[in-house]
This record gives structure tokens, C-alpha cells and sequence, in this order.
């Protein structure tokens, strides 16, 4: 009774469009599909969304996917892989069957794994986004979205989007117009409660305790009206208690509450939504904090990738340390941990102490009150919520922005441009001596680049013109095709020798891997289209640096403000 | 699940001889190749964190 009930509904639900998304990967990445997803549900409430998740990810959250997702279907390892190969082909054509009752217009794929490209490959749906499997195990990415994640999410540490943007901009989902939910801190009136999730997936990601106790310490005994709330889960216990029973916190445990452990994720949510400000480290609950609204500072340790996964809301600050080797990967070999020490206790506890009284971060208050030693050593961001270009850090701390920084700003711009046809009116990055000199160098390279992307038009234009020719010679051909694969070789060793042209190379290369056509003459006039397009962007690169260089030697000279873009 | 290993490997290579003739994929292998990759994730700890 209950299945053909369900099965109503979803004939039902087939008069309206459906999409469905697959998100396989951890609970923070489904929470920000899930932010991702909301202004969809907002816009068009005739669409009916679904999402394909893991059961271990999507259960604790499954209160706050409910209300944007009409169905969430499981795919558990634990019931696909059975103890006979019979029994988990069965499973899975159970799933995939139905799947394929649900008649899917757009199926996108947000996992980048080898399970959800297959997975994608069997569930029969009009459109395809994001990674799958074709009939002869290629993986495909056909979407330029998608194309982008894969060559610079995972490849490069220049991605200048945060993930939830990214993911919109892959459904195709619209800037938001009344973009936030975050409730704006009362002006005057100082933040009481403070709770803070001090734990993260990866020990690279998070301090030791006893840096956390120093917090906690600080923190109480200069705002004797506020008390602090501890999350965590029930491993996270030990630590916890290391932090918390430190002597110098004897006098002080009447306002420390810790609740790890103790709580569901809905729990977590509630405390967060009765919260004045919220402090941790990258991890889900940093995102519940975003969803709930409340003020968040994210300390960035390790392999984490401030711009991706800062909290998506109008009102998250973090500190992310200026470590040259900061962001790692996260099977780099590291002993001792420099980005941990190089954000001190003193410089987060004076702009926890900020966000405190004030409810922002100055950074002139900041060097004013501080020694440069300690705020040296950290950016300080704030982040931006624009209806147009979506979530961006703005730095607050004055020391000189960094070249990773600076090629963020260039590639947003350019990205938006080539990828959404969006011209974003945007500052020049300020440039110091030294960066100035960087840049400066790196025109040759882009330079380079250009011209590669040039003989590449000029090979593909060749091929074409062969098979056009009269007699075709097959040689001809091929002698052109190796050239084209000399020429990829040679803009790859180009990207080894100046890894800030990566995120070019990386996403081109993607590109002309799924190139579109079925005869050598649609795929020899689309590497030309692609070749074109790298040169264009190498073209404005060039250009905006020279243009930054040029108002930076005017400013030098005359000290006047930065000009728009 | 030793034996679903075998027996995965086994239609692993069937799978290898098809693509070396140039022969498409079936459903059938494409969830053949699902699960092998599934199992290889599980194995790391599910899943890998790629970032």
C-alpha cells in the first residue's frame, strides 16, 4: 500500500520537472549543496528536487535537507556491496530502477569520485552535469562549471569560488536577490554567548587543546559576561576534557559548557541559533552556523581552502595564517605544523575580542593595539555576499596582500567573464614592491602561454584544412595531432615552471579531453574554438596585469587610489 | 565479500577485453565498475578526501 502511495506520488510529481542531484561526499559538502540549492526551492517551488547521498552523511541533517529536497535517496554502501556479486548487482538495479521512474531531466553529479561518475553513467536522466562514465569508460565532464571544479578545485590552489557558488553556478541556479539569512549583530550591544566547535576532520586542520584552552582562558577572563559552549562528537571527547580541565580554567568552569558528545546535530543547530557568535575551525559546523545565522570567525589551518569553504554567509571573519606552504594538500608529509604557531592565541583572542564588544574586526584597531609580530603573521578576511558575483574574502588586516591573493582577483574576474559572460566591476589588488616584481616576471609566461594556444589554433585550422583538401592525407593529419600534443606538453611544463598559470593549462586541458563531436571534423573546429578561448583569457590575464603594474608605478608616484578594473 | 572481490576481478578483466576490442559497455559492467570503485573507496576509509 505504502509503494503504490509512493508511487502515485511520483507519477504525480512527473508532470513537473525533476532534478536530481548527486552529493556522496561528508556532511559539510551536503550542507553546502544544500545552501546551494535553497534559492533554487525558492524560485521554483514546481520543480521537484531530489538528492542522492549517503546514509552515514544525509541522516544527521535530514531535518534541514527535508525542506528543500522532496526525496533523498540512499545509496549505502553497506546494502550495495553484499557478501555475493549477484546479490549487489541486484541492489544496485534496484536503486538505479528507481531512479528511473522518477523520468529526470537534469541529473548533476557534485562528487568528483569514481562511484558517483558511474553511478551518474546508469541513471538514465535528459541532461547530464558534472563527471560520468560514456559507453567506453571515458569519463566526461561536458559542462564548463563542472570542467572548472575538476581542473581547479582539486588541481589548484587558486580557485578564487567558494564551493557553494560553484555548485549554483553548475545547476545553473540565479544570484539570490535578497541573498541572506544571517541576522545582523545589534549594534551596541556585546555578544553574551560564544560557541565554539574547536575540532576539525583532520589533525592538520585543528590546533592542539592546550592552544584552545589559551582561548578559552583569555576570552573569559577579559569578558567576564560571557560564557562558552563546547561542541563536538562523542570521539572528540578525550581532547575535549584535555582542553577544559587545564589548570588555569579552574576558576572559570562555571561559564564553560560543554555539550560533547551530548548532541544531536539538530541539538548543535538549536545552540547555534541561540548563539551571539560562533568560533572553529573548518568543518560542518561552521556551515550550521552560516545556516542558522549566527556571526562566525573559522580559524584556517592545514589543507583548507579558505576561499571554498569559509561559511556562506554575510557575516563570517577568518583567519587563515601567511605560511608560505599554507594550504597543504592533505597527504603532504608535514612534522611539525608552522601554520598552527604562526596564528597566535594572542592575535585571534584580540579579534575574538573585537567581535565581542564590537561585533566586527577593525584591522587599523588591530595593529593599533597589537604587536606587529603576532597580526603579522595572519590575514585577516571578511567575507562579501554580492547578489552579482556571489561570496568573496575581503582582507581587513593590513599586511601586503598576497601574490595567491592577487591572481584570485585576476582569475575571478576572468573566470566570470569567459565562463558566465559576467563583467564584474571590480578594485585592482594593491601590489607591494615585491609583488609587483612577481607579476612583472610572470608577463613573459602568460606571454608564452599565448603563443602555444596560437600554434594550437594554427595545427587544428591545418588538420581542417587537409581533410578539406582534395586528397586527404591521413600523415598530414597525424603529423598535426602530434604537434597539438606537443604543444599540451609543452604549456603543461610551462604551468610546472610558473604554477600560477595552473588554473589556465588545468582547465583547458580538461576541456580539450571532452571536446565535442562525432568526426574529426566537428572535434578539429572545436580544439580550434578551444585554443581560441585560451588565448583570449591569456590575452586578458596579460592585459590586467599590465594595467595593475601600470597603476601601481602611477600610485607609487602620485599615491592615489586604486582605479576599478 | 572475499568472494565478491574474486569474483569483481574476474568481471574486471572480462570488462578489460571488451575495451581493448573496442566493444561498448553494457549496464551490466558499468555497475560492475560502480561497485569495484565503491569497494575500492570503502577500503580507504569512505570517502577519500580529495581537497
Amino acid at each position: 500500500m505504502a509503494a503504490q502511495e509512493k508511487s502515485d506520488k511520483i507519477l504525480s510529481a512527473n508532470n513537473k520537472k525533476t532534478i536530481a542531484l548527486i552529493q556522496l561526499t561528508r556532511i559539510g559538502d551536503l550542507v553546502q549543496t544544500l545552501i546551494a540549492c535553497k534559492p533554487l526551492r525558492e524560485q521554483h517551488p514546481d520543480v521537484r528536487l531530489i538528492l542522492i547521498a549517503r546514509p552515514q552523511f544525509y541522516s544527521g541533517i535530514k531535518f534541514l535537507l527535508d525542506e528543500v529536497f522532496d526525496e533523498i535517496y540512499s545509496f549505502d554502501p553497506k546494502v550495495l556491496i553484499q557478501d555475493n556479486l549477484d546479490r549487489s548487482k541486484e541492489e544496485v538495479k534496484r536503486l538505479v530502477s528507481r531512479l528511473s521512474v522518477e523520468n529526470i531531466s537534469a541529473l548533476i553529479n557534485c562528487t568528483y569520485s569514481r562511484p558517483s561518475a558511474y553511478l551518474c553513467q546508469l541513471i538514465k536522466a535528459d541532461h547530464k552535469l558534472g563527471p560520468w562514465y560514456d559507453e567506453h569508460n571515458n569519463l566526461r565532464i561536458n559542462d564548463p562549471w563542472s570542467q572548472f571544479v575538476y581542473s581547479n578545485v582539486l588541481e589548484t590552489t587558486l580557485n578564487p569560488f567558494n564551493l557553494v557558488d560553484l555548485f549554483k553556478k553548475i545547476i545553473g541556479i540565479r544570484a539570490e536577490e535578497k541573498s541572506q539569512v544571517t541576522k545582523e549583530p545589534p549594534h551596541n550591544s556585546r555578544a553574551h554567548k560564544i560557541t565554539i566547535h574547536p575540532f576539525a576532520s583532520a589533525s592538520r586542520k585543528q590546533w592542539k587543546p592546550s592552544k584552545w584552552s589559551e582561548i578559552i582562558y583569555k576570552t573569559l577572563k577579559d569578558n567576564p559576561q560571557v560564557t562558552i559552549t563546547v561542541l563536538g562528537s562523542e570521539k572528540e571527547k578525550a581532547l575535549a576534557d584535555e582542553m577544559i580541565s587545564k589548570p588555569t580554567l579552574k576558576n572559570l568552569k562555571h561559564r564553560i559548557i560543554s555539550k560533547v558528545g551530548k548532541t544531536s546535530i539538530q541539538d548543535v543547530y538549536k545552540l547555534l541559533k541561540a548563539s551571539d557568535l560562533f568560533i572553529g575551525h573548518d568543518s560542518l559546523i561552521g556551515h550550521l552556523a552560516a545556516l542558522a545565522g549566527v556571526q562566525t570567525l573559522t580559524v584556517s589551518l592545514g589543507s583548507v581552502r579558505p576561499t571554498e569553504t569559509t561559511p556562506y554567509h554575510a557575516n563570517a571573519y577568518l583567519l587563515s595564517p601567511r605560511t608560505k606552504c599554507f594550504p597543504c594538500k592533505p597527504n603532504d608529509h608535514c612534522d611539525y605544523f608552522q601554520c598552527h604557531s604562526d596564528i597566535s592565541y594572542q592575535a585571534t583572542s584580540a579579534c575574538i575580542n573585537q567581535l565581542i564588544t564590537t561585533r566586527e574586526i577593525s584591522g587599523d584597531a588591530l595593529e593599533k593595539n597589537n604587536s606587529s609580530f603576532l597580526i603579522g603573521a595572519v590575514d585577516i578576511y571578511k567575507s562579501e555576499l554580492n547578489s552579482e558575483s556571489g561570496f568573496s574574502l575581503i582582507k581587513i588586516s593590513t599586511s601586503p596582500v598576497s601574490l595567491a591573493d592577487i591572481y584570485r582577483k585576476y582569475y575571478r574576474i576572468a573566470w566570470s567573464f569567459i565562463l558566465d559572460k559576467k563583467d564584474l566591476c571590480t578594485d585592482f589588488p594593491e601590489l607591494s614592491s615585491s609583488t609587483h616584481k612577481e607579476l612583472y616576471a610572470s608577463l613573459e609566461n602568460i606571454q608564452q602561454l599565448y603563443e602555444l594556444n596560437e600554434f594550437g589554433k594554427k595545427y587544428s585550422r591545418y588538420i581542417l584544412e587537409e581533410i578539406s583538401s582534395e586528397a586527404p592525407k591521413i600523415s598530414k593529419i597525424k603529423e598535426f595531432s602530434h604537434k597539438i600534443d606537443e604543444i599540451d606538453r609543452l604549456a603543461e611544463l610551462l604551468s610546472g615552471a610558473n604554477p600560477y598559470l595552473g588554473p589556465i593549462v588545468n582547465f583547458y586541458s580538461v576541456k580539450k579531453g571532452n571536446l565535442k563531436g562525432d568526426n574529426i571534423v566537428q572535434l578539429a573546429e572545436n580544439s580550434y574554438l578551444t585554443y581560441q578561448e585560451a588565448s583570449n583569457f591569456c590575452s586578458v590575464l596579460h592585459e590586467f596585469i599590465e594595467k595593475n603594474i601600470l597603476q601601481f608605478k602611477r600610485s607609487d608616484d602620485t599615491a592615489t587610489k586604486p582605479k576599478s578594473i | 565479500m572475499l568472494k565478491t572481490v574474486e569474483e569483481i576481478q574476474q568481471a574486471i578483466n572480462d570488462i578489460d577485453q571488451k575495451m581493448k576490442s573496442s566493444e561498448g559497455l553494457a549496464e551490466k559492467d558499468h555497475i560492475i565498475l560502480l561497485l569495484a570503485s565503491l569497494m575500492e573507496e570503502e577500503s580507504h576509509g569512505s570517502p577519500r578526501e580529495v581537497r
